[in-house]
């Protein structure tokens, strides 16, 4: 597997330019929330009910199906608190990834979760293993066009061997 | 009854093509093929109805701006919505892709 790597990267209007850095550990992402399928340690209730409010969403891998996926991101999206250029946002940031994914393993399945946290929403599309054979899909890797959308419409985004995690930011959710 | 997936229109215009839905891969190569197509005159395309496209589009578009055989054409993207604007500024093709109000 080649390294994990996370992009922490600043919405526009943010000339800074973008920082890179390697973790090993790819289910921690830059706002520090761990992804509850890779949590390693006893959950706190909060956790349990974040664990609770996720969405699983599995499908075939093919183009046909990106559009359904966009519709129910554009929903959870909505009901998170994004606004309507956040949602466009992360509906972009789906498309790259399954795209990206569909050409490694065209004929494969992709879960996607949704999981509520405090500041907005991460989602993990992951090539299913049960009907896909992982151990021929290639490496995940973006071409520079859809690198650079993603660093610009994800607030970090992390891929890890068939994983792949984004994380998205409402501007004006408030915690609960 | 609809094809499943991403729903494209493309029509015939006088001075282009009308396009309206989601330009993304799974419609991104009926884009290719009509754009493949087109003679060598500057050709206009009336994006005011779609509502979203994503690196499969601009890939289309930007190889239909910069294809090396025959005569260079102009490629005028007419009427881009907020969401085809902002994806083809955070992409940097701004200068590569011609849009216009």
């Amino acid at each position: 597997m080649a390294g994990d790597w996370l992009y922490t990267g600043h919405a526009d209007g943010d000339d800074r330019p973008a920082q890179r850095e390697r973790r090993v550990h790819a289910g921690l992402a830059a706002d520090g929330y761990r992804s509850m399928m890779m949590s390693d340690k006893p959950s706190s209730d909060r956790d349990d009910r974040r664990a609770r409010d996720s969405i699983d969403i599995t499908l075939p891998l093919d183009t046909r199906y990106i559009a359904t996926l966009r519709l129910l991101t554009a929903s959870l999206a909505a009901d998170a608190g994004f606004s309507v250029d956040e949602i466009d946002d992360l509906r972009l940031a789906i498309s790259e990834v399954w795209s990206m994914m569909a050409e490694s393993a065209p004929d494969g399945r992709v879960t996607a979760r949704f999981s509520p946290n405090d500041a907005g929403l991460a989602v993990t599309l992951t090539l299913a293993e049960s009907h896909t054979d992982v151990s021929v899909v290639g490496a995940l890797t973006l071409d520079e066009l859809g690198r650079n959308i993603l660093e610009m419409v994800a607030d970090s985004y992390s891929i890890s061997g068939h994983d792949v995690t984004i994380t998205k930011r409402a501007s004006e959710v408030t915690a609960n | 009854m609809l094809e499943k997936g991403s729903q494209l229109s493309v029509v015939a215009v006088d001075d282009g093509w009308s396009i309206e839905g989601e330009i993304d891969a799974h419609t991104a190569p009926r884009l290719a093929e009509i754009l493949a197509d087109l003679p060598d005159a500057d050709v206009v395309l009336h994006f005011g109805g779609v509502t979203f496209m994503d690196s499969s589009g601009l890939r289309v578009l930007v190889e239909a701006t910069t294809r090396d055989v025959g005569t260079p054409r102009a490629l005028i993207i007419s009427n881009p919505s907020a969401a085809v604007r902002r994806v083809v500024a955070i992409s940097g093709l701004n200068k590569t892709l011609q849009l216009r109000d």
